[in-house]
């Protein structure tokens, strides 16, 4: 019984797929991602609805077929379950699939919590021949049968009611338990017998549970047994037990138990349902028959990406140029309506230049974002993984791998969270340290612009190497973190092909919206902050007396033009050289510049001189940052990657030859990610030692190989 | 079993010498099998039975090119399972009727 005051807690608990987010969405009104993809809901959500006067909070947990102790999200739903003890579980059962469903409904069951099946979809079971029968099955089951069609909200009120009048009835009835045959209920029994002397121990765990999950071997519950004082004999007892039945039955416990579990659903089943007609082949089979095709399906899915990819860059285009034109007229309106100085200097070069400079790629993430909603929503994405796994296996990662390294030839950011989709944790932190040399976006600029000036005829070919590069490195560092860090062999490739559905507008876009949401405010908070310490690195110690004096001498081409000694144009080019030099100068005379001097002998190995290095160092606020950099360092102004004035300064420069180039490209392509992308790393791999150990040898990889680059090149004469 | 098969196809699909045990990565697509056993830890019999798949399964080959993994259809769902797995899982072929 609640009080008005306190909330009736109802979880919501169900397989992938089964629209248990939909539900949930419905329910709340709260705005949260709905998937096709299996595994899309790994956090804990929370939201509260209100039913005539009941107040209800739900929690949405993660997607799990089983509540064995195999997965995050088994563990999670599992001791969610048996800690907090909701009032109430909802468990959300697709109705086209229902004999898969209902294995994960008996394991809930059998934790001796409140259970309603909301049988949803069953709009779809009817349209495949599939008639339940809900009264029946209700009965059979022993737990209220709710039927729901998510997607068109319907049955939500009737599953309110049946939540509120199970919590306000006392005597819910009990529930009849799956048999497990003759021989293996007298097992559990006696070990039943055995536990409940220390009941108190369980806190809520039920004992006929507790004995089922000893004869499965669950290690979880085991270490849970061992602190018990008499856990010795117990223990031994199971032991027995399991000999005892699979000498007898002659296989392993897990699966006679898995067996009997579906033999009562089955049964269940049976009388239930009623097939009206054949089991039409839908349209899922007709497509699946051309997108995991051995032959047809690769080309297609590489198509499908060579879409995404021209999409996300070619309609952003023209937002990102909106953007821009933003971000310069503020900046302009700024720098005319404060005076010239330090706060204007830190608005405008630091703040508005640093995170406009992140802003400009919004809409190239949401596009890319929307684009990915649509694969996972539709339910492409499994079969895009099915058709990649045969690749991806051979280089030693998990057929869903390639997801989060496709999309970081986007950006790297994006591609760390799309990791998520991996449930193995060794292959999600092999896809993180290796997804790092996708070459991203940001850094493309940065190629153009050195390709640009030592490459003007090749600079295509050039660029197009660097990618293999990345591509080949990432494949490399598998094998040497398979071989290292992370012995072993990559989980093995299970994975549900959901039924192909429609995605509706309004799920994709709060599957772009939510991840869109990250990005930007990285780019209000971190992006913010390294944006303002590299805006003080680069202004500080501000420099007063330099090599000329410049002051007067853009007094004087002021004096030559009153005088008619040159023209407006001669004046202007005059002045903006002077200051040029100025900004190059002062930046020398910073803390950035001294950084760049102090790190010099260290790069040097790779012929990089001190600008060079404070690019790099730049770098880290965001890659594209390298270009702007250097516009400032070789003291050319305001520039991008076409910038005529930086490349001819570069491919004149005597320090530099095109095999410093390769070996500055090299070390673009592989060193440390961005400050973004390494928060998220940490966000996404969970552990700060992850984060550094990417950043040690991601930066030791550059620096390897621009020195063998380098060196090498020398060796045979290239300088 | 056609022992001479084993010397006259080279196709990936031909019957493997593992005793005369068949195994899912040598399923024909469209043909439909029933699970008899899994050679593996009861981790992945857990998992692979709580997707649908438990020892007795009726289910159905739709993708098999004997490279990369074999999809199937099993309670109305389907699955891919990879290549290494399926070589683990025991199948017996079911007359259609």
């Amino acid at each position: 019984m609640t009080k008005d005051n306190s909330p009736l807690i109802v979880a919501l608990a169900g397989n992938p797929n089964s629209g248990k987010t939909t539900l949930f969405n419905n329910l709340t009104g709260a705005n949260q991602h709905v998937g096709n993809y299996p595994g899309v809901t790994v956090e804990k959500k929370e939201g509260f609805v209100k039913h005539n006067s009941h107040n209800i909070k739900l929690i949405d947990l993660p997607g799990t077929y089983s509540l064995s102790a195999y997965s995050i999200e088994e563990i999670v739903t599992r001791n969610y379950i048996i800690k907090n003890k909701p009032n109430v579980v909802v468990n959300i059962v697709d109705a086209s699939n229902l004999e898969r469903n209902l294995y994960l409904s008996t394991q809930l069951i059998e934790l001796g919590i409140p259970v309603i099946i909301a049988l949803n979809m069953s709009d779809m079971a009817r349209s495949h021949g599939i008639n339940i029968d809900t009264e029946l099955l209700s009965r059979l089951l022993g737990v209220p049968v709710i039927p729901t069609i998510g997607h068109k909200k319907k049955g939500m009120d009737k599953l309110l009611e049946a939540i509120i009048s199970l919590e306000s009835n006392d005597k819910a009835p009990q529930p009849p338990e799956v048999n497990y045959g003759k021989e293996f209920e007298e097992e559990i029994c006696g070990i039943c017998r055995l536990l409940s002397k220390d009941g108190k121990v369980f806190n809520g765990y039920q004992p006929r549970w507790v004995a089922l999950k000893l004869l499965e071997d669950d290690q979880e519950i085991q270490k849970l047994v061992e602190a018990l004082p008499d856990s010795e004999k117990i223990l031994e007892t199971v032991k027995t037990a399991r000999e005892k039945l699979e000498t007898l039955i002659g296989d392993e416990t897990v699966a006679i138990i898995s067996d009997r579990r579906y033999g009562f659903i089955s049964g269940a089943c049976s009388e239930a349902i009623t097939l009206t007609g054949e089991h039409r082949h839908d349209i899922s089979d007709k497509i699946d028959l051309a997108l995991i095709h051995p032959v047809l399906g690769l080309p297609i899915f590489a198509g499908l990406m060579w879409l995404m990819f021209n999409l996300t860059f070619a309609l952003g285009e023209a937002p990102m140029g909106w953007i821009e034109s933003g971000v310069s007229f503020i900046s302009d309106w700024l720098s005319s309506a404060l005076p010239e100085g330090l706060i204007s200097s830190l608005l405008v070069d630091g703040i508005i230049g640093g995170v406009g400079g992140v802003l400009v790629f919004l809409p190239n993430i949401m596009l890319l974002f929307f684009s990915i909603a649509i694969l996972e929503d539709t339910g492409y994405m499994a079969r895009a993984a099915f058709v990649m796994d045969r690749i991806m296996h051979k280089i030693g990662l998990h057929g869903k791998s390639f997801i989060p390294m496709l999309i970081g030839f986007g950006c790297t950011v994006p591609a760390y969270m799309g990791s998520r989709i991996l449930e193995d944790k060794t292959d999600r932190l092999i896809t993180l340290h290796v997804t790092t040399f996708m070459s991203c976006g940001a850094r493309l600029p940065v190629y153009i612009l050195v390709c640009g000036a030592f490459w003007p005829e090749n600079a295509g070919n050039v660029i197009f190497s660097i990618y293999v590069l990345g591509i080949l490195v990432a494949i490399s560092m598998v094998k040497v973190l398979r071989l290292t860090r992370f012995k072993g062999l990559s989980a093995p490739f299970i994975m549900e092909l959901p039924p192909y559905r429609i995605p509706t507008f309004r799920s994709l876009l709060i599957h772009m919206w939510e991840r869109s949401w990250l990005y930007l405010r990285k780019a209000g908070t971190v992006i913010l902050g390294i944006s303002i310490i590299m805006w003080f690195l680069m202004t500080f110690p501000e420099k007063e007396t330099f090599s000329q004096d410049y002051e007067s001498l853009i007094q004087n081409a002021s004096t030559h033009l009153d005088t008619g000694v040159i023209t407006k144009d001669q004046k202007d080019s005059l002045v903006s050289d002077y200051n040029n030099q100025m900004s190059a100068e002062s930046i020398e005379y910073s803390f950035a510049g001294r950084m760049g001097k102090f790190i010099e002998p260290v790069i040097e190995p790779l012929g990089f001189d001190w600008r060079l290095g404070i690019a790099i160092l730049s770098g880290f606020a965001a890659k594209e940052v390298v270009v702007a950099t250097m516009g400032t360092v070789y003291g050319v102004g305001e520039t991008d990657e076409k910038s005529e004035s930086l490349r001819a300064n570069l491919a004149n420069d005597p320090l530099y030859s095109p095999l410093v180039a390769y070996s500055f490209l090299i070390f673009v392509l592989l060193y440390m990610p961005c400050m973004a992308a390494m928060a998220v790393f940490l966000r996404e791999s969970g552990s700060w030692k992850e984060v550094f150990y990417q950043f040690l040898y991601s930066t030791g990889l550059a620096y390897g190989l621009s020195f063998i680059v380098y060196q090498c090149g020398k060796l045979i004469g290239l300088v | 079993m056609n022992i001479s098969s084993l010397f006259t196809s080279r196709s990936p699909r031909a019957i493997k010498a593992n005793g005369d045990k068949l195994v899912l990565s040598d399923a024909r697509v469209g043909q439909t099998y029933i699970l008899v056993g899994l050679d593996a830890g009861h981790k992945l019999r857990e998992k692979i039975a709580s997707m649908g798949l438990n020892s007795g399964a009726r289910f159905t080959i739709i993708a098999n090119s004997g490279h990369g993994p074999v999809g199937l259809e099993v309670r109305q769902t389907r699955l891919g399972i990879g290549r290494g797995m399926a070589t683990k899982i025991r199948v017996r072929e079911v007359d259609e009727g």
